[in-house]
């Protein structure tokens, strides 16, 4: 996919002690081939840091499937993860003791370990990546992305947003996340380089290193841009910034009025995208050109994503202006979801069409726009979380709720109860999402129908009058 | 309200932190709930508090409960 070639001096990886160049990348390719075997499933735990982008990278070069789990994980879930899908190595800058694998070898700061037991899961090498969808509500499920699935979407994306191999951009988002990777694809797939940094947009040595290493692109989810707006375009121009890009949900009118200004000032193209993992990364994008005019829209459908609306009968929607169900198809489209490795043996793709779960409309000129999601999954701050499930969850922690969201931030309900900081911070820890986008609402009584199923429409004005009486 | 009070109420709200806490010792990163997601409410919640709005380098020198102090003195906020 990437085609690191040896005499390729150009800098991929921008790193705090030096620099690793695509020509070095094809070098560390040919070491770790004698590490690794097509087709055998391995873990990489991943962090902002150039050895994780590198074996990311040479794995997927050398036909290792990859299944991609965040840094902060917890040796329990690795070891739970590790008995459903049997890898033969894993990747990881921290120490492994559970039984069954070694160490093998050192690669900066990461360490390789081999597993010592029979059972390995061998599995199609068309298959590239496995990222997890849930967090920690419910089952771990995976989200299966083929070869062709990275390589296709990158490519649509490389032209809407015009990457070259000048471009440098910066680790602003976590690898395990489908727009991060995506960053990372695009971008060697481009030839251009990546900055890395383990810091983030509100803090300095985030905008010390960016200056100082000329980084000219910027991406990120709402929250990033709680900082991005407050930086002044004379600052974006010193350090050299002339694109950024925003997915991950919508983002807040002002802040988007706000970033649209800058960006003119400051001759910035700013991109707002739409994608999600089951369709690889990204689904459309909006051009810079076309923010003003089409204010509040995710633009139109990247190359090799056809997109259209349906109605919940499956019609299919023709009218401008007309909401329904945003479905998709084309080479961005997910193989399907695993949650053993048994899943993987059987993986085909159901059908080229997938519904998104976004409602949404198209308007005369093509242009999409999001209005709502069909099912109860929420998405806050590029996390995607399961509503129903935080309502199993706090079930366990003895709390009657129903939770719902709005604008990107969790909101969940409760009848009468006073006492419910406790509920918040437990509930924090356990899905793993920053309490200050839980917001625990007492609402008296859940509307309910006749069979006593919740209205949900009601319910979020009833959230949304208690909060404004404050 | 004193002004004191308002800056330590939203500290606990913000980032969840009791009041006997809300000292010296109280920096970026020292508390689970002050990470840089924690930052931003924080900042959001002051700005809200005292209608001020805080350029990107304040918003990084915030470091901690004390040094927020000096910071908002720049916005004529004595706390």
């Amino acid at each position: 996919m990437f085609d690191f070639r040896a005499d390729d001096k150009s800098v991929a990886l921008v790193h705090e002690n030096g620099v690793v160049t695509y020509g070095d990348l094809k070098e560390l390719r040919d070491f770790f081939e004698s590490h690794t075997v097509p087709g055998n499933l391995t873990f990489l735990v991943c962090s902002n840091t150039w050895e994780s982008i590198a074996i990311y990278a040479l794995l997927i070069e050398l036909r290792v499937p990859l299944l991609l789990l965040r840094c902060e994980i917890r040796e329990e879930e690795i070891e739970f993860l590790a008995d459903n899908y049997k890898p033969w190595l894993i990747f990881w800058n921290s120490k492994i003791i559970f039984n069954h694998f070694d160490e093998k070898l050192k690669f900066g700061s990461y360490k390789l370990y081999q597993s010592n037991s029979d059972e390995i899961s061998k599995i199609d090498p068309s298959i590239a990546v496995l990222i997890p969808t849930s967090g920690s509500t419910g089952n771990p499920q995976m989200v299966v992305l083929s070869r062709r699935n990275l390589a296709e979407n990158s490519k649509g994306i490389i032209n809407a947003l015009g990457i070259k191999s000048a471009d440098r951009t910066v680790t602003s988002l976590p690898m395990n996340y489908s727009f991060g990777l995506s960053v990372i694809n695009t971008h060697f797939m481009a030839g251009a380089s990546i900055v890395v940094t383990t810091h983030s947009v509100n803090e300095r040595d985030f905008w010390d290193t960016i200056e100082k290493h000329r980084v000219t692109t910027i991406s990120g989810v709402p929250h990033t841009f709680n900082s991005l707006t407050r930086v002044s375009p004379k600052k974006y121009s010193e350090i050299g910034i002339n694109k950024i890009t925003q997915a991950g949900g919508k983002l807040p009118k002002e802040q988007m009025r706000k970033m649209f200004e800058i960006s003119r000032e400051a001759k910035i193209q700013f991109y707002v995208m739409y994608g999600q993992t089951e369709a690889t990364a990204r689904i459309s994008v909006l051009n810079w050109r076309d923010l003003e005019k089409q204010f509040g829209s995710v633009g139109k459908a990247i190359d090799g994503v056809d997109l259209w609306i349906e109605g919940e009968d499956g019609q299919l929607i023709v009218n401008p202006n007309e909401e329904g169900l945003v479905c998709i198809s084309g080479s961005n489209v997910f193989l399907g979801y695993s949650e053993t490795v048994d899943d993987l043996l059987y993986l085909k793709p159901k059908s080229q069409k997938l519904q998104t779960g976004d409602v949404g409309y198209l308007d005369s000129s093509g242009f999409l726009y999001l209005t709502g999601r069909q099912k109860r999954i929420a998405k806050c701050s590029g996390v995607r979380i399961n509503l129903d499930d935080v309502d199993k969850i706090t079930d366990e922690f003895g709390f009657s709720t129903v939770s719902i969201s709005i604008n990107d931030q969790l909101y969940v309900a409760v009848e009468e109860i006073e006492e419910f900081e406790n509920l918040k911070l437990q509930l924090s820890r356990r899905i793993e999402l920053h309490p200050n986008l839980i917001t625990i609402v007492n609402i008296g009584t859940f509307p309910r129908n006749e069979a006593g199923k919740i209205r949900y429409k009601e319910l979020e004005s009833m959230v949304k009058q208690n909060l404004a009486l404050g | 309200m004193s002004t004191r009070d308002r800056y330590d109420a939203v500290f606990m709200n913000s980032i969840s932190v009791p009041k006997e806490e809300l000292n010296d010792s109280l920096t970026y990163e020292s508390v689970p709930t002050w990470d840089s997601i924690g930052h931003m409410s924080l900042i959001a919640g002051l700005e809200t508090e005292f209608s001020v709005s805080l350029n990107i380098d304040d918003v990084i020198d915030f470091s901690s409960y004390t040094h927020g102090i000096e910071i908002l003195k720049k916005y004529n906020i004595e706390i």
